[in-house]
Formats: structure tokens, sequence, C-alpha cells
């Protein structure tokens, strides 16, 4: 009862936050429903049993990629767009529009009658299936992040100099 | 619904009543403290009636009652071309972070009762709770920020930078110490984290964090410190010179603001209490499940609910004197130099916690039971308490010619 009761909560608000991302004017607003529908969302995974997801969710997105997203806005201090907007727009909206229905008919053609049983969601499963059974994939990973923080750095420093 | 019911009821007695009740009472004792640092008497003066003829002003607890009275009634000010929306939203975020939080924190043993099963004194019981605390609290960054932007000013703005600059940074250096603690524990959930915080170590020394974790929890009140954006980490506000991110804010959008930073330091010795000094245990005293001495003794039972009273009221000692330690820090420190700031978090908080990492996965993968990790950790208590004594003093060098 409770659960379907927050999950209607939280479904509707992560809906509710998605439009507002595609609807605000200005991009700092637009950033700022991009953070709740993400914190929406992470709601459902504790539904769903998923706690580590969720909390990876909220510090991850929410808690310092879109902080950073925050922090370019407001530096280069982006207004609202202006002037009128180019033809095609329209048609990106049509096509995007379609491309979002066909999306979910096939999810819930995917998804539902599928049988497809819980697993553990649990902090410790999780960290034990990274280092057993996704051990390469999950050094492969951190192996990229390290390249892209030295290409980060040495890129700063080339603009320094 | 007796879920609903008694989440609820957790939920207001806990965050409500404690955490905001607490954090009232600490807007007066900062007052109090602070001038008695510095040789004055602090606020005395409020009152409504007169009592044997001398103004009745309770120690000045009554300034409470006046701060807020004059917080509500002042104009809330929005300056022109200020994003009004965010602008009032900023002051709330920081606000329902802080208690969001609390929901996570086990305020008591679990209360065991005929006629509704186990009530674990906890709102929500989740498996990856300290987890959750860090990415809660990683959100109250937005608070800030956004303040400072919304208020369409340069200063506020710089302000909201500084603040978020230095959360960002001393966040990594948080949820690296924190590992240290999960390692020696085994759990991402705070109950259990406090259950396994029970019993003795050798046994005189309490299984707590502090005494197997010493070092950790050094690193995490430094760096959770600086992200309660108190002295010596007040470079955000900076209220005697620099200008802080609430610059715009009036009546009760800077009340929010500055009440919030009280709820941030409940938070903060509500999370130290549970991750290092036992949660609601009272080591030799209460830790098993039926054992009770305060109202067990009172009243001649010994049952779960006096138990879970007990277990409460050392839960509530502990988070006050966390509290009133956090208000003598910020009395006692000078303020850092930004450079400062950022070399504390980025050069010396942060390899110092990666080296408490691998410190303490050694030592438990030698030793699952924590006892030399407990030897470790009492050899480094001491090792502090030589080096405060018995470290080379530094003679204040002598005034020329004044």
């Amino acid at each position: 009862m409770i659960e379907i009761v927050l999950f209607y909560v939280g479904a509707v608000a992560a809906i509710l936050g998605a439009a507002g991302v595609v609807l605000a004017r200005t991009p700092l607003r637009g950033a700022l429903w991009l953070i709740f529908t993400l914190c929406a969302v992470a709601v459902l995974y504790l539904l769903l049993e998923a706690p580590f997801v969720a909390a990876m969710q909220v510090l991850v997105y929410a808690g310092a990629i879109m902080v950073l997203f925050v922090f370019v806005i407001m530096l280069l201090n982006l207004g609202p767009e202006a002037g009128a907007r180019p033809a095609y727009v329209s048609v990106a909206k049509a096509s995007g529009l379609l491309a979002c229905v066909y999306l979910g008919w096939r999810l819930v053609a995917a998804l539902s009658g599928s049988g497809q049983k819980a697993v553990d969601g649990s902090v410790k499963n999780i960290g034990v299936l990274l280092v057993t059974d996704y051990l390469f994939a999950f050094e492969a990973v951190s192996v990229l992040l390290l390249v892209a923080v030295v290409g980060a750095v040495v890129l700063g420093l080339r603009r320094l100099s | 619904m007796f879920l609903v019911v008694s989440t609820l009821i957790k939920l207001v007695v806990f965050a409500l009543v404690f955490a905001l009740g607490l954090a009232a009472i600490l807007t007066w004792m900062e007052r109090r403290q602070s001038a008695y640092s510095q040789d004055r008497l602090g606020p005395t003066r409020a009152h409504f009636f007169k009592l044997f003829g001398r103004p009745f002003v309770l120690f000045g607890l009554l300034h409470i009652v006046a701060d807020a009275l004059k917080m509500f009634f002042k104009e809330p000010f929005i300056p022109k071309d200020a994003d009004r929306g965010i602008f009032r939203v900023a002051p709330l975020i920081g606000f329902c972070t802080s208690l969001v939080i609390l929901a996570l924190v086990p305020f008591g043993p679990d209360l065991v009762t005929e006629r509704w099963g186990v009530i674990p004194l906890q709102v929500a019981r989740i498996d990856a709770g300290l987890l959750l605390v860090l990415a809660v609290g990683s959100l109250g960054v937005y608070g800030v920020a956004l303040a400072g932007w919304a208020s369409n000013n340069r200063f506020a703005l710089l302000g909201g930078m500084r603040a978020s600059a230095q959360s960002v940074s001393y966040e990594i250096a948080l949820g690296l110490t924190i590992v240290g603690v999960l390692i020696a524990y085994g759990s991402t959930e705070l109950s259990a984290i406090v259950n396994a915080q029970r019993g003795l170590v050798h046994g005189f020394l309490p299984n707590w964090g502090i005494f197997i974790q010493p070092f950790a929890a050094v690193l995490f009140f430094v760096a959770a410190t600086a992200e309660t954006k108190r002295a010596p980490f007040d470079l955000p506000e900076g209220e005697s010179e620099i200008i802080g991110y609430f610059l715009e804010y009036s009546s009760m959008g800077f009340g929010m603001f500055m009440l919030g930073e009280f709820i941030e330091i409940v938070v903060l010795s509500c999370v130290f209490v549970t991750l290092f000094l036992g949660g609601w245990q009272l080591p030799y005293l209460i830790g098993d499940t039926s054992s009770s001495f305060l109202f067990g003794s009172l009243f001649g039972v010994n049952n779960s609910v006096a138990h879970a009273l007990d277990g409460m009221l050392v839960f509530g000692i502990k988070v006050f004197f966390m509290c009133a330690f956090q208000l003598q820090v910020r009395w006692t420190l000078p303020r850092f130099r930004y450079d400062q700031l950022m070399r504390l978090g980025w050069k010396t908080l942060l390899p110092l916690a990666l080296a408490n990492i691998f410190a303490t996965a050694l030592l438990t993968w030698w030793d699952p039971t924590l006892k030399i990790l407990g030897h470790v950790g009492v050899a480094m208590i001491l090792m502090f308490v030589l080096v405060v004594v018995a470290g080379p003093r530094r003679v204040p060098a002598e005034s020329h010619g004044h």
C-alpha cells in the first residue's frame, strides 16, 4: 500500500521534473529540474530495494556531476534563450516525441510479464560482484577515469603556459 | 498503517523535537559561550514580565523566542533583478538535506514490544545508509551556491563560489575517512555500525570508532567541520570582514541559514556519535537488548522500554557533548586563509585518509577481531597526547617597543 503511494509520488515527481528540464527557459533552471528528477528516480531505486544504486545516483550525479554543470552555468552567466527559434526545432520536437512513444512501447513490451526476479541489491553483494565477476570491467573503467584526469591536467597546463 | 504512524512519530520526536529543539538551544548556547570566552555576559535581557521585582530572564533563554519573533516580523526583502523563485527556495535546501540525514541515524536501541513486534528507533533502516548520508549531504551545497547566484550580487556570488569549492573539496576527504570505519565494522548500515561497536577490546577498551579508528575520527571531524562552514572554516561567510552568500537575505530567509547552520552542528554530532562514539550504547552498562541502568532501576523494571529510554538519554548526552565541543572549537581557533584551506583539504586530509584506509585494511585483514587495530588506535591516541603535552612550545615573540 505505502509502496504504491510512494511509487506514484516518485514517478510523478520524476516525470514533472523531466518536463521541467525540457520546458525551462533558463539553463540554470533546467539543470535544477534535472537534479530534482535524479533525486526522484533515486526514490524509485530505493523502492526497488536497490539502496546502493540510489545512493550512488544522488552522490555521483546529483551531488557531483550536476554541481559542476551548475558551476559552469553560473560562471558563464548564461541567460534565457533569446531570439526566434530556427524552423527545424519543431521537426526535432515531433521526432523526439515519436522516439519517446516508441521507446516506451518497447520498454513496456519487454518488461511486462517477463517474470524478472529481483536481484540482491545490497552494498555487500554489489561489492563482491565488482571484485569477482566484473573485476576486469571495473578496473578498465577506473583506468579510463585516470586517463581522463591526466588528460584534463595536461590540457589545463597547456593553457596555462 | 502502523508503519506510517510509527515512522511519523519517530520523525517528529527525533528530527523536529530533539534536533530542532537542540539547534534552537544552541543559538543561545553559542552566544553565551562566546560571551564567556570574551569576558562578557552575553544575552541576558529579554523578558516578558517581572518576578519578585526583577526581570524574569531565565539565563537569557528567552532570547531564543525574541530572536524568532524578530526574524518572523522583519521585512523579507528580495533584491531587484534577483531570481525570485530560486532566491526563495535556496534557504530551504540546506535545511531539508540536514533533516533528511537525521532520518538515517539510529537514536536508540530496538524497541521490542509484544503487540507491535520489533520497532527500530531509527526512521529509515536502509542498507546503504552511510552512503546515503554522504549523498544527501552532498546536495546541501546547492542551497549555498544558489543563494549566492540568485541574489544577483557579485559579492554574494563570490561567497557562494567559495562555499561550493570548499564543500566539494572536503567532501572527498570526508568520504574517504569513512571508508576506514566501514572496513573495521563491515557494514554501511548505521545501526549495524552502532551494534558492531558493542563490547570491549581486551576486556576494558570500548569497541568504539574513536579507539579503533582515532585517526579517521580526527580527519572526519575536521572535514565535517569544513562542511558545516563554521570557524576555522568560515570563509564562505566571514561575517566580520568578507561578505558571504547570504548577503541579500533578511528576515526568515537569513533565519533559515542561521538555524540551518545549527542543525548542521546537530547532524554532524549525531553522525559522529554514531560512527565513532558508539551511538546510543554506554560501555559496561548498556549494550545488550535488555540491560538497563537508569530508567530501569528508577521504576524497578528491566524491560525493553526502559532500555530504549536509557539508550536515547545516552545518545542525547553524547550529541550534546559533541555540539558543545564544536562551539568551543569555533571560539578557540582563528580562521584559515583560503590557500591554507585548500592545501589542508587536498594535500593533507586526502593523503592521510588514503593512508588510513590502507593501514586499516591491512590490520583488519591480519586480525578480523580488531584487537590489533585497537592496539594501534590506543598507541595513536597516546602519541597524540604525548605530542600535545610534551611537544615543543612556541614561545610568543617579544613585542618590539610598544
